[in-house]
């Protein structure tokens, strides 16, 4: 015998490689419709916690969008909306699932509503506390006796402005006290990374039809965040007063990473994070990574293998009216430890790091200008998982005054319903190392209206998937005798998904 | 492997019985054993090339092992025999790359050579088996998806060389060593150099297999005739010009042998494939041991099963071949005995009672038929 008896790496089919990651067949809907009230439409928020996955939701986002003051051009209003949005319930839900209580077959087995937002008293009138809630993480501050969930909330123009909730148990959740600087202005935040033993966050939109404008990136850490504590870790903005928000941040590494929102395209900065506050930030990517305001946003980011990935965005789907900015699919970056970054996904440009060619051969939106965002990413098993938002099924309400002539032929050739039926619904990608990456789904699952992948989350049963759906309970549609009116939509409300290769139809 | 036994002068007591004991066999002897005089081949039996001088050794270091290559005419058991091998778990067994039939990237994507001309008539599906094996590598799994996503790999490395991504292949799945096999590089010399300009401490496999079986074989098997003719393997002599397998078995040996003696012994091995299929208890662990390679009975046994390979069934509907299709269609290891018939009996395919051409015959004895 010579030698000794070596063995590459072997995949989860005791083949050498890597296990195969998670296919289309191998997802199952944990839960549709809203856990059964179509009103929850998006799955803002999720979390791992205490052997549960905790789901946190906003309500009738569409309803909400209809009523701000974000500039928009829909001729033909989605979904049946109240006169008055409050006039339906809108107050934030949290719930929880617990995977040995799931029947298959059997729908939204094994949840239960754990949490709802109160009403509040707003000068006379009764406001939920909370629409929504858009963050959520695990962390054991320096006086939780053990791991807590935070929940970061979306709260009403006209409410007490965003708070931080706290929860030991999954089912109580109090709030905790805020950074000096969050005033009522400070509707919502989407933020709360834990890192090195502090807990992280950035206020991420204001009233007045900015959800996704804070106005200033501005970053908080304590901690313990149970007893506030709060401290500015950050010259306001970086020092560039176009840096309007901080609205993604990771850990990767031995570095905290910030990325912001700024008209001349996005730009990323990093710390360690030590010594005394405000810290030591680099600027690692300036101006979208050199692609410009098209890469508006970080909306996404994930550490995978050792590196950071960003997914970008441009705010309000994919399409910034005020801004003049869109529509445009975004871009992937992936950033190396010494600062180095690699475009994944996206245009071929040269730029003064040297010319950048997208590794993965996908262009912008991987070749799907209706991909707005790269909205979600998570490492699962060995595998990056990319979710974006597809505002295709948007087509059928968009005004077409102004829609370039070959787009419109090209609709009228082939059928708008045909169109949205084909590439309506979110896509979720997956890639082990990053550079080359397949489709999971382009379609949503099969759901049209199921647009964006707004949470991904790990967890020891599989990978959750958050699907985005607005689209409930009474959709508008174009009748066989040619009105436009609204039905009830039997695939309307948020769905999860869970993604397992122990799944039976795997 | 220490075998040394010359690869002429000793087979013709044994040419009509399968040897149960013939062993792999490294050329020790003078490099000018195989002749194959200029003025002596005449029609189908083309002069031999000029041996090049070996290729220079690369700078760096390399990130990977150095491959395993089979060199066989084709329905020479290389299929079989390159999985089997590929299945030892310091081992990766691929599918036919193909790569070393380019020099760019790009001239694979398209199948035409710098000159415009189309490579080969199968050059669509000669990509299958890089494809299936960047899907495999990358993606964990072979799906319409996966092959599209390799698709746009090789799109990606249209500027590299076929050497460079090969190499990135033998990076990717290191520890282990590739193990590959391409009949088409015997097409041209200067892909057998390439082959070895990138990989200087490769090891070769030369595998043959009788040429009387091997020419009904390819008569028999699908798109067999096909290879035939892209391979010029057509007896002119006659009035009426005749599909002449031996021709093209003859070629590859010639091809092969030539190259060979451009290397040191110890870089390759020839095997009667029939001798080695038909004592595999003998001959793997030797195989082994020539590679350097642990011959611990769990290896040698997962080397019995060529059919767990990923790439041994057909792959998907954008890919399906990147191998001999019987094979991937029915890939377990048969260990039937394999007969071997007299050198000079009426060939089968023949209506005019000829038996192969002395020349073929030579060159068989001294191959150990």
């Amino acid at each position: 015998m010579t030698g000794q008896f070596r063995v590459g790496a072997a995949g989860q089919d005791g083949r050498w490689g890597p296990g195969r990651g998670l296919g289309p067949r191998d997802f199952t809907r944990i839960a549709r419709n809203g856990f059964g009230d179509a009103l929850n439409s998006y799955p803002h928020s999720m979390g791992w916690f205490r052997d549960r996955l905790i789901v946190g939701t906003t309500r009738s986002n569409l309803c909400l969008f209809k009523v701000s003051k974000i500039a928009k051009k829909l001729d033909r209003w989605p979904v049946k909306c109240p006169e008055r949005v409050y006039d339906q319930d809108m107050r934030a839900q949290i719930w929880s699932f617990d995977p040995a209580a799931a029947r298959p077959g059997v729908e939204n087995a094994g949840w239960s509503l754990v949490s709802q937002a109160p009403w509040i008293d707003a000068e006379g009138e009764q406001l939920p506390r909370e629409l929504g809630y858009r963050g959520m993480c695990v962390f054991k501050g320096a006086s939780d006796a053990h791991d807590h969930l935070y929940v970061a909330t979306y709260t009403p123009a006209r409410g007490q402005g965003t708070r931080i909730l706290r929860s030991a148990d999954g089912a109580q959740f109090d709030e905790i006290p805020m950074p000096a600087g969050f005033d009522r202005s400070i509707i919502t935040l989407r933020l709360l990374v834990p890192f090195k033993g502090r807990l992280f966050t950035s206020p991420t939109g204001t009233a007045g039809g900015n959800p996704n404008i804070a106005g200033n990136a501005i970053v908080y850490a304590s901690s313990d965040p149970a007893g506030g504590n709060w401290e500015l870790v950050n010259t306001p903005g970086f020092g560039d007063r176009e840096n309007l928000g901080v609205f993604e941040m990771a850990a990767c590494g031995d570095y905290l990473y910030a990325g912001t929102g700024n008209g001349r395209g996005y730009q990323i900065w990093r710390t360690r994070a030590e010594g005394r506050a405000p810290y030591d930030w680099e600027r690692v990517i300036v101006n979208g990574a050199w692609r410009g305001a098209l890469n508006q946003g970080v909306a996404s980011f994930a550490a995978h293998d050792g590196l950071l990935y960003a997914g970008s965005g441009i705010q309000h789907g994919g399409i910034d009216r005020v801004n003049r900015i869109g529509p445009a699919g975004p871009e992937l970056i992936r950033i190396y430890e010494d600062g180095q970054w690699d475009l994944v996904v996206g245009y071929q440009r040269d730029t003064p790091e040297g010319m950048k060619i997208p590794l993965s051969g996908f262009a912008p939106g991987f070749d799907n200008p209706f991909n707005g965002y790269f909205w979600q990413m998570e490492s699962h098993d060995g595998w990056l998982y990319l979710g974006t938002f597809d505002w295709s099924v948007m087509l059928r309400y968009s005004e077409r005054t102004n829609w370039p002539q070959p787009f419109t032929a090209m609709l009228d050739r082939y059928g708008m319903e045909n169109f949205i039926a084909m590439r309506g619904g979110a896509e979720l990608y997956r890639s082990r190392d990053g550079e080359n990456w397949l489709p999971v789904t382009t379609q949503g699952f099969g759901n049209p209206y199921n647009y964006g992948i707004r949470t991904l989350q790990s967890t020891p049963h599989g990978l959750a998937a958050g699907f985005v759906n607005p689209f409930g309970p009474f959709v508008g549609v174009d009748l066989e005798d040619g009105r436009f009116d609204y039905v009830p939509n039997p695939d309307g409300g948020l769905e999860i998904w869970l993604g397992s290769q122990r799944n039976p139809a795997s | 492997m220490t075998d040394t036994t010359p690869p002429s002068g000793r087979k013709t007591k044994t040419k009509a019985k399968p040897k149960a004991k013939a062993k792999p066999r490294t050329k020790t002897g003078p490099k000018t054993e195989i002749k194959v005089e200029a003025d002596q081949a005449p029609g189908p039996f083309p002069a031999p090339e000029p041996a090049l001088r070996p290729a220079p050794v690369p700078d760096r270091a390399p990130l990977h092992a150095d491959p395993v290559f089979i060199l066989a005419a084709p329905r020479s058991f290389s299929s079989l025999v390159a999985a089997m091998i590929g299945q030892h778990p310091e081992l990766y067994g691929m599918p036919e790359l193909n790569l070393f039939q380019c020099d760019l990237i790009e001239e694979f994507n398209t199948g035409l050579t710098p000159a415009g001309t189309k490579k080969s008539p199968f050059w669509a599906s000669m990509r299958h088996g890089l494809l299936r094996a960047v899907a495999q590598i990358h993606a964990g799994e072979q799906t319409p998806e996966a092959i599209r996503m390799a698709e746009r790999w090789l799109k990606n490395r249209e500027l590299m060389t076929s050497g460079e991504v090969f190499t990135e292949l033998a990076e990717a799945v290191a520890p282990r060593r590739i193990v590959e096999k391409s009949p088409g590089v015997l097409r041209q010399r200067a892909y057998l150099d390439r082959m070895l300009e990138t990989f200087p401490g490769a090891k070769f496999i030369h595998l043959v297999r009788h040429p009387i079986p091997q020419g009904q074989s390819v008569f028999k098997t699908k798109g067999g005739i096909g290879v035939l003719m892209a391979l010029n393997s057509i007896d002119l002599r006659g009035e009426v010009a005749a599909l002449e397998p031996q021709i093209a078995w003859y070629n590859a040996q010639v091809q092969i042998l030539r190259f060979l003696d451009t290397l040191p012994d110890e870089q390759f091995v020839t095997l009667r494939g029939e001798a080695f299929l038909g004592d595999l208890e003998t001959h793997l662990p030797e195989l082994c041991r020539w590679l350097g390679i642990s011959d611990a009975p769990e290896a040698i046994d997962e080397m019995r099963h060529p059919e767990r390979s990923p790439y041994s069934c057909m792959g998907p509907a954008n890919a399906p071949l990147g191998n001999d299709v019987n094979f991937l269609n029915s890939p377990e290891l048969r260990e039937d005995p394999i007969p071997i018939p007299p050198l000079d009996r009426p060939l089968p395919w023949r209506k005019d009672g000829e038996a192969l051409h002395p020349r073929v015959q030579d060159l068989a004895r001294a191959l150990g038929y």
